[in-house]
């Protein structure tokens, strides 16, 4: 027996059912009772349409029959059931075969809710609604009880995974980042290996201290445990600035701005200044009870981070030299730097904590001891140490700030409002962010697994550049070079990397040519 | 029977061969969706020969477990032709908005013309059925071309459009939301279609686009 003819039946038996449906729902007069309330088109279980079909079907039966017999007086007899049942047959003259009513994506999200409304309106009203909003109510949409299976997550496989995904299905910034087609990038060719690498043998792997800083001058200062040598950038030359006593070691340096005078941070907690040219300690100021792992200067006072979480200001040229003292901190200061104008200062440290202080406060109070200074805004969203601080040098009031490896995130302030702007989640721990002072760019450095150097761009955050592996240990140390091109990063291998991640702008290359002139005629004289 | 024997010696697909035909097409679609759009990895899906192509399938055992379990249903549906569309929607695993839809609709064609009187189309050769799904596969191979990148991690709902009267198994099947994409937010590009005897399916795929 072929199976056309009972499905054919089924069918019939169908529309008739339906038909007789739509009449009783239409003419509630005739008797019907409870179960005219639910509309068969809205009924949102199957049981319910089920039980109630039996139930139709029992009680009017031979109404049906009647129904079916004169199918067309009956649409001919009363207005309103005539309309609708047209229409109700013009949507659905087989079951078989949907309407579709116009986009679904357009009105199914309202389905839903028109259900809802249909369900407490009268079966007409419901059918309007429906058909206003192109949902079919006489239609389920299942999906299946379990979701999907979540794909095997095996971490061997994650690398090889990364690198066998197809062209299209990588990120579109990584792949316009590779081809270099991003705008500002185009003609750009990024360094996958080192421009030039110079040995550090006891480079310090510590990531509380700053061990490299590179002056305007182009003079590039390395402290090796005890002895501070100064790279020239120039002629590639070293020269041993001096060794400090056998009880300690450096753990931190920076350049004044003009690049003439080094400052030191000793492990005892002393700042020694350091005349470079003449090769000379000027003087050794204390104060500070345990190591001094962050230093910053402008102008004329040198800002010391130190492990008990003090910073102090020290005026270089009076004798008296700690003017002020800024306590926001209860662990070590690992990051400390000042904005360029000197209206602020940045600070963060082992307690994950980023502090701004306000440049012009503090100074001696009328006992002669210093004023303690509160931070002017205090931001605890990072969840580790924070060492990577920078200014932004086109956007005065923006600070980029990074957290250690339980964070690997980096925050966007702004300095006046303490506002957070943007924020970035980076695959490992941050120890170094960088400005570019050309491009809209910043690069920063991290440690464990890849150790890489990365390059973003801001605002839009996205990822320009990255090298993985840059050292073979965790990258610490960093710093820009004066005309703002090239990256120098020091690691716990006992490296020194130079990465040339930026290009100079055409104009201010003839300036620096100029000023690099000067310095040249300048040494030798 | 001589209309069954005439029906039957004419078209060599009957409903039963025909709704495996879909549910086979079905299997593939998704699994070459899942593949191409990288909702699954990569290296878990095998390459099969199907339809004169070479087509991934799952070899992740829970996955393929879980899309049998779905086209056992539907190619119950598909007999009882109580199915209309079939729906593979791609959703953000961390937002749950829908980023994709593929649409699947079937249409059970009209038997009576076709058995009875003879009047319909002559019944197709399964080669000309594969072309078609041929077609539809490639179709969906080559989607990639322009629908915008999935960055972020996926995941997908198989959704069922039913009649209301279909008979769904108690707490497998659930009514749902039809993971619609806001209008406006969408478009939407119509594939190819292919037709047994007894079904015709059309395909499209709507995608989240903000241009």
């Amino acid at each position: 027996m072929s199976k056309t003819p009972s499905r054919r039946q089924t069918a019939l038996d169908d529309i008739s059912t339906n038909f007789n449906n739509i009449s009783i729902s239409r003419t509630p007069s005739h008797n019907i009772g409870k179960s005219d309330v639910t509309n068969p088109f809205l009924a949102p279980a199957s049981k319910q349409i089920s039980l109630q079909k039996s139930k139709d079907e029992q009680k009017f039966e031979k109404r049906k029959k009647e129904l079916l017999a004169s199918m067309d007086i009956v649409r001919c007899d009363i207005a309103g059931v005539k309309v609708e049942g047209k229409k109700e047959r013009k949507d659905h003259t087989d079951r078989f075969i949907p309407a579709r009513n116009g986009n679904i994506s357009k009105g199914s999200q309202l389905g839903a809710d028109v259900a809802n409304v249909a369900q407490d309106a009268s079966p007409r009203t419901a059918q309007i609604i429906a058909q206003a909003c192109g949902i079919e109510l006489n239609k389920r949409i299942l999906s299946f009880h379990q979701p999907a299976p979540q794909p095997t997550t095996d971490p061997s496989l994650n690398e090889a995974r990364k690198h066998a995904k197809p062209l299209y299905a990588r990120s579109a910034v990584s792949l316009l980042a590779s081809t270099s087609a991003v705008s500002g990038v185009k003609g750009r060719k990024l360094p996958a290996t080192a421009e030039r690498v110079l040995d550090a043998p006891g480079l310090m792997d510590d990531y509380y201290l700053n061990l490299l800083s590179w002056s305007t001058k182009n003079m590039l200062a390395v402290a090796l445990s005890d002895t501070t040598y100064i790279w020239n950038a120039q002629t590639g030359t070293v020269d041993a600035l001096g060794t400090v006593s056998d009880d300690t070691y450096i753990a931190s340096l920076d350049w004044t701005a003009d690049g003439s005078y080094l400052a030191i941070g000793l492990g005892t907690g002393e700042v020694e200044l350091w005349d470079v040219a003449q090769q000379k300690r000027l003087r050794s100021m204390a104060g500070h009870q345990a190591q001094v792992g962050s230093l910053s200067w402008w102008d004329h006072i040198v800002s010391s981070g130190c492990a008990d979480g003090s910073i102090f200001h020290h005026d270089v040229r009076i004798a008296k030299h700690k003017v002020s003292e800024l306590l926001g901190h209860t662990a070590e200061v690992c990051g400390l730097k000042w904005r360029e104008d000197g209206e602020m200062l940045a600070s963060g440290g082992n307690d994950n904590v980023v502090n701004a202080w306000e440049g012009r406060t503090g100074g001696i109070g009328n006992d002669g001891s210093c004023l303690s200074v509160k931070p002017k805004w205090m931001k605890r969203n990072h969840t580790a140490a924070v060492k990577a601080l920078a200014w932004c040098p086109w956007q005065p009031s923006l600070l980029a700030t990074g957290g250690g490896t339980s964070d690997c995130t980096l925050h966007f302030w702004s300095a006046q409002t303490g506002a957070r702007l943007h924020s970035l989640v980076t695959p490992s721990q941050i120890t170094n962010v960088v400005w570019s002072p050309h491009a809209r760019e910043f690069a920063t450095t991290h440690g464990f697994p890849n150790n890489s150097i990365m390059v973003h761009q801001y605002p839009t955050l996205s990822q320009v550049h990255e090298v993985k592996n840059a050292h073979d240990a965790r990258v610490l140390y960093a710093a820009l070079s004066p005309d703002g091109a090239t990256l120098v990063s020091g690691a716990a291998d006992e490296n020194i990397k130079f990465w040339k991640l930026w290009e100079v702008p055409k104009k201010s290359k003839k300036e620096e040519r100029n000023s690099m002139g000067g310095i040249k005629m300048e040494l030798i004289r | 029977m001589p209309v069954a024997a005439v029906q039957k010696t004419k078209a060599n697909i009957t409903l039963k061969g025909s709704t495996e035909i879909v549910t086979e097409f079905f299997k593939y679609a998704v699994n070459s969706i899942l593949f191409n759009r990288g909702v699954y990895p990569a290296d878990d899906f095998n390459m099969v020969k199907k339809y004169g192509l070479v087509v991934l399938v799952t070899s992740d055992e829970a996955l393929s477990a879980y899309l049998e379990k779905i086209l056992t249903q539907v190619r119950e549906w598909l007999m009882k032709g109580s199915i209309a569309r079939l729906v593979l929607a791609i959703v953000s695993k961390e937002s749950r908005v829908t980023l994709e839809r593929w649409q699947f609709d079937v249409d059970v064609t009209e038997q009576s013309e076709a058995d009875g009187h003879g009047t319909g189309p002559p019944p197709k050769p399964e080669s000309e059925i594969n072309a078609d799904i041929r077609a539809i596969i490639k179709q969906i191979v080559s989607s990639v071309t322009y629908l915008p990148t999935l960055s972020e991690p996926c995941a997908f709902n198989i959704l069922a459009y039913t009649s209301a009267d279909a008979q769904v198994p108690e707490g497998e099947w659930l009514d749902t939301d039809p993971h619609a994409i806001e209008a406006g937010k969408a478009e939407a590009v119509k594939l190819r279609s292919f037709s047994t005897n007894h079904h015709k399916v059309e395909a499209m795929v709507a995608y989240r686009y903000e241009g």
